[in-house]
């Protein structure tokens, strides 16, 4: 195993030296090219809809309609805005919406334990690779294309995982800085945001504090001293914000409320449309109790379609009619999918081998579906797609130059997408 | 051979001139004195000067929270800060590894490894394996013996609750061979062999068939369900040695009958799936078995042994990562042949230290803290340091969210000395917080940045938004008002509160601008409750240094 060198310069500390004009080589050339990117993807927006415990796909996104009544699992299949798309009968409002969707029905993963594969589905790699802790997408959106100034946070999820789980906030080799703030229940919006006392004294005793943390860092310069005084800034730029409304559901008129249901992953889904509006790179709403090993909850997860087809319909309708969809990308996805046949005892278990995912806006070419899987449902037929192809292909729709290589803590470059990734042409 | 080691360590450092001696000479073990000698070696070849020795405060404060996962109350500092005895230190040190909150706080560190929250484990305060696992580090057992246990465990988890360990890595409360294989070799040997599950490993000398050879010791133990649904009532069985091996996955061939330690290999490892890999010991051949059981057993006494060649080199790694925030070998699941580490003569000399010692756990924590490595101070000298991690001075680390809420507990919510009991300080305990849950605050700050990596206090938006808004910290307390209610000057009532919370008294120019702070709001109560409030939520006060 490679062992990083404890005195030899870092790349990225070679870089900044390079960059301090301590090399004589010009590196203008390539710099202003990454200004460039930047630039392009300034405004770019993602939200993440994570069904976690991994939906069915055969019931949702990639129905078999002429298939035996096991592999149906007694739903139907309906027609949508693309004539030739079918879904899943729980979708009719979504239904009328796919013409900004593209369905990836030739998911091919690896990872069939949920643990395993929620972070390999949120970081691109498998867990444990190489011995990094890699960031999820949501501290890799933050840090490439969030705006480091802005007095929200530019990373937020919100809903509850399954329950033995957290969500997936480890922001890996990228820090502190890029975790996400996690609200769980998002009609309460942001939680003990106001001071208790009069706003003189709180800045009184934030000056006070401000004060004994300087000297706490400047005596000791420890990473941790700085990660403290960073989240303390954070939460105080967003308390002194008037742009912390964005959280505030109450705020939001009821007949606009009203289309995304009542349930926490409808309140969630507005929650993200508002910081969307307020300016926050990613968001990440987490719809729980896919995990459907046996009937009773299968037949659970119906609900749970209805909840996704109100709340991201509503929030895709309201992000078109804003003119924000084409700038912001929404992926419906979970961490795998389910066996095509339904089990003995009325379930379906984990499946990796051939599964779906969904993007809608954010400037994919709509009203198609790439890949796909046989008529049972149980191999990838055509245009499999690995963890790697689907990350990279979500960091180019979001403008990120996902091959550059960034250093980890210990030393070792890595790519921000692992090497060996296919684009889905297609959809650009 | 110890002695030769000891004179090769002389004679490495009489080449060296030291460039400080620490302010104030503490006199050292020896053990401990030969590990500063190899850093100090160490510094010296990379032109540091090494900081001095933190004084009294720093080092309190530090030892108390790393012993025991709580700040030195108000009054046990005093008494330290006041007493002149010469071998205090190594006093206070033997001292806090008698105390029961120093058992209680391994065990809520090696819970969480062995027993994260995202596995299955008895929930809440029914779980009787955090408590068997604080009776292990408070009889200082030796740690071979304790992971011997946790490897052979049957039986039901409320009789036999070592049997957490197989709990932990079971689905459904169905043991997991993988899971056991893969948490054997990251927890107790330092090795991270996941990868090799699937594919041989892409940059350690691993392949699947290691992985799947340690698999196979565990793919006879069954899940017997005796009494209902109720988790505790489970229980954990070896089945006989001839009874076929486990099958799982969907993908996996029928049952085979095969005599001796086997498993067959699930389906998720591709191209090796289905094919049936013997118990193998990791890099070895052997042994050979004979079809007599229990094989468990002999794996666990090769797997904890002094001669396996990684079990005490990770013990001693793990614990020194505990005190100093980073192992030897970093990642801690990075142990591979060849990999000696930032000081592979300081891992050489404690791993046989630690197996001289027949594994004494106590023994190791000695050694470090009566180094001057531990007790060097976390401030910053006047020139840059160049490499943190040759610590020529301590590194800081974050508090655990337990040691968070207790510490709180202790400035917030002081416990009463018992009159008439000598009132001994050192056994003032944390209460709860009223109106705040241990268990949500610590859910609630907890940050678990790594895998394998214990929590610490969560430094997020809603976290300092919890604890600068939340009544916790905008409240009467006794904390506070045992500090006024003795009638004492402003100067008096700031330095009360800087020895609760920091262990230290104010510098001068802090008293100042303290007293400035008191004196402006007009109000000595509202004053009083604003300096309480900026030094809780301060990083001195949530980080240990």
């Amino acid at each position: 195993m490679r062992c990083p060198r404890e005195n030899a310069p870092s790349r990225r500390e070679v870089l900044k030296l390079l960059a301090a004009g301590v090399s004589g080589t010009s590196l203008s050339g390539w710099l202003g090219t990454l200004a460039a990117q930047a630039k392009a993807a300034q405004g770019k927006k993602c939200i993440l809809l994570w069904m976690d415990g991994g939906p069915s796909q055969t019931e949702t996104f990639d129905p078999k309609p002429d298939a035996d009544a096991e592999i149906r699992g007694g739903l139907e299949a309906i027609k949508t805005s693309v004539p030739g798309i079918l879904i899943g009968e729980k979708f009719p409002r979504l239904a009328r919406l796919m013409h900004h969707a593209a369905v990836l029905r030739g998911m091919k993963t690896l990872e069939a334990d949920h643990g395993r594969a929620r972070i390999s589905m949120h970081t691109g790699f498998r867990p444990g690779a190489g011995g990094v802790d890699y960031p999820g997408l949501g501290s890799i959106v933050a840090a490439e294309i969030g705006r480091p100034d802005s007095a929200l946070p530019n990373f937020v999820v919100t809903g509850s995982p399954l329950n033995k789980y957290d969500v997936v906030r480890d922001p890996g080799y990228r820090g502190p800085s890029y975790q996400p703030l996690v609200l769980r229940v998002p009609g309460k919006g942001l939680e003990k945001a106001l001071p208790p006392v009069p706003p003189e004294e709180f800045d009184g005793r934030v000056k006070l504090l401000e004060s004994l943390d300087a000297r706490f860092r400047t005596s000791t310069d420890a990473p941790a001293a700085r990660a403290h005084e960073a989240g303390l800034a954070g939460a105080l730029k967003l308390l002194r914000s008037d742009r912390s409304k964005a959280f505030d559901l109450t705020l939001e008129p009821p007949a606009s409320a009203a289309p995304y249901g009542e349930s926490d992953f409808g309140r969630g889904c507005l929650l993200a449309r508002r910081l969307a509006e307020a300016g926050v790179a990613f968001v990440e709403v987490y719809l729980s109790n896919w995990d459907s090993h046996e009937k009773n909850v299968a037949e659970g997860t119906r609900d749970l379609m209805t909840q996704v087809d109100q709340g991201a319909s509503a929030l895709i309708g309201d992000l078109a009619d804003r003119g924000m969809l084409q700038d912001t990308l929404i992926i419906w996805m979970g961490e795998f999918g389910r066996t095509p046949r339904t089990n003995r005892v009325g379930g379906r278990d984990h499946y990796a081998q051939g599964w779906t995912t969904v993007l809608f806006g954010g400037g994919v070419r709509g009203g198609q579906v790439i890949g796909s899987t046989d008529r049972q449902g149980v191999e990838v037929t055509d245009r499999a797609i690995s963890a790697a192809d689907f990350m990279g292909t979500v960091c180019r729709l979001l403008g990120i130059d996902y091959a550059k290589e960034i250093d980890t803590p210990g030393g070792r470059p890595v790519r921000i997408v692992e090497k060996g990734e296919r684009l889905i042409q297609e959809l650009f | 051979m110890r002695r030769g080691y000891r004179l090769l360590v002389a004679s490495l450092c009489a080449a060296t001139v030291w460039a400080q001696e620490p302010a104030r000479p503490v006199k050292l073990g020896s053990q401990s004195d030969s590990l500063d000698r190899l850093i100090e070696l160490r510094l010296g070849k990379a032109g540091s000067v090494p900081s001095p020795v933190a004084d009294d405060s720093e080092f309190l404060r530090r030892v108390t929270l790393d012993l025991t996962g709580l700040i030195p109350t108000y009054e046990e500092t005093l008494d330290f800060l006041g007493s002149h005895e010469p071998e205090k230190r190594r006093r206070r040190i033997d001292e806090l590894l008698e105390r029961e909150t120093y058992g209680k706080h391994f065990a809520t560190i090696w819970h969480e490894l062995i027993a994260p929250p995202d596995t299955s484990r008895a929930k809440g305060g029914s779980d009787p394996f955090a408590p068997w696992l604080a009776r292990q580090f408070t009889l200082n057992r030796p740690w071979n013996e304790v992971v011997y246990e946790l490897l052979t465990a049957e039986g039901k988890i409320r009789e036999n609750p070592q049997s957490g360990f197989i709990l932990a890595n079971s689905l459904n409360f169905d043991p997991q061979p993988e899971l056991l294989a893969d948490s054997t070799a990251r927890l107790f040997w330092g090795l991270q062999l996941r990868c090799a599950e699937c594919h041989d490993h892409p940059f350690a000398p691993w392949t699947q068939t290691d992985f799947w050879g340690i698999a196979a010791f565990f793919s006879r133990l069954r899940k017997g369900s005796t009494d209902g649904k109720n988790p505790n009532g489970y229980t954990f069985t070896e089945a006989a040695p001839d009874d076929p091996i486990s099958q799982k996955f969907w993908k996996s061939p029928a049952p085979q009958d095969v005599p001796g330690p086997a498993i067959v290999v699930s389906g998720m490892a591709r191209k090796a799936a289905g094919t049936v890999v013997r118990g193998r010991f990791l890099g070895q051949d052997g042994p050979a078995w004979s079809d007599e059981g229990p094989f468990r057993e002999r794996f666990a006494r090769w797997a904890t042994s002094p001669e396996h060649p990684f079990f005490v080199r990770n013990a001693v790694n793990r614990m020194w990562a505990h005190f100093f925030g980073r192992g030897l070998v970093h990642p801690l699941d990075s142990q591979a042949p060849g990999v000696l580490g930032s000081h592979p003569e300081i891992l050489d000399f404690m791993s046989k230290e630690f197996r001289d010692s027949a594994q004494d756990q106590k023994h190791l924590i000695r050694m470090i803290c009566n180094s001057r490595t531990y007790q060097r101070t976390s401030r910053r000298g006047p020139k840059e340091d160049k490499d943190p991690s040759l610590l020529g001075r301590m590194p800081v680390k974050r508090l655990r969210p337990e040691a968070f809420y207790d510490s709180l507990s202790l400035v917030l919510y002081p416990p009463l000395r018992k009159p008439g009991k000598g009132g001994s300080p050192a056994l003032a305990l944390p209460g709860p917080i009223p109106g705040v849950a241990r268990e949500e605050f610590v859910a609630f700050f907890a940050l678990q940045e790594a895998r394998d990596a214990g929590s610490v206090v969560n430094q997020g938006i809603p976290q300092f938004l919890r604890l600068m808004n939340a009544p916790l910290l905008n409240r009467e307390t006794p904390g506070l008002s045992r500090f006024q209610t003795q009638g004492g000057s402003p100067a008096q009532v700031v330095e009360s509160l800087f020895l609760a919370a920091y262990s230290r008294r104010p510098t001068a120019e802090e008293a100042r601008e303290m007293e400035t702070y008191v004196a402006e709001t007009g109000q000595k109560e509202k004053g009083y409750a604003g300096l309480l409030w900026a030094i809780l939520n301060s990083s001195e006060f949530a980080l240990n240094h």
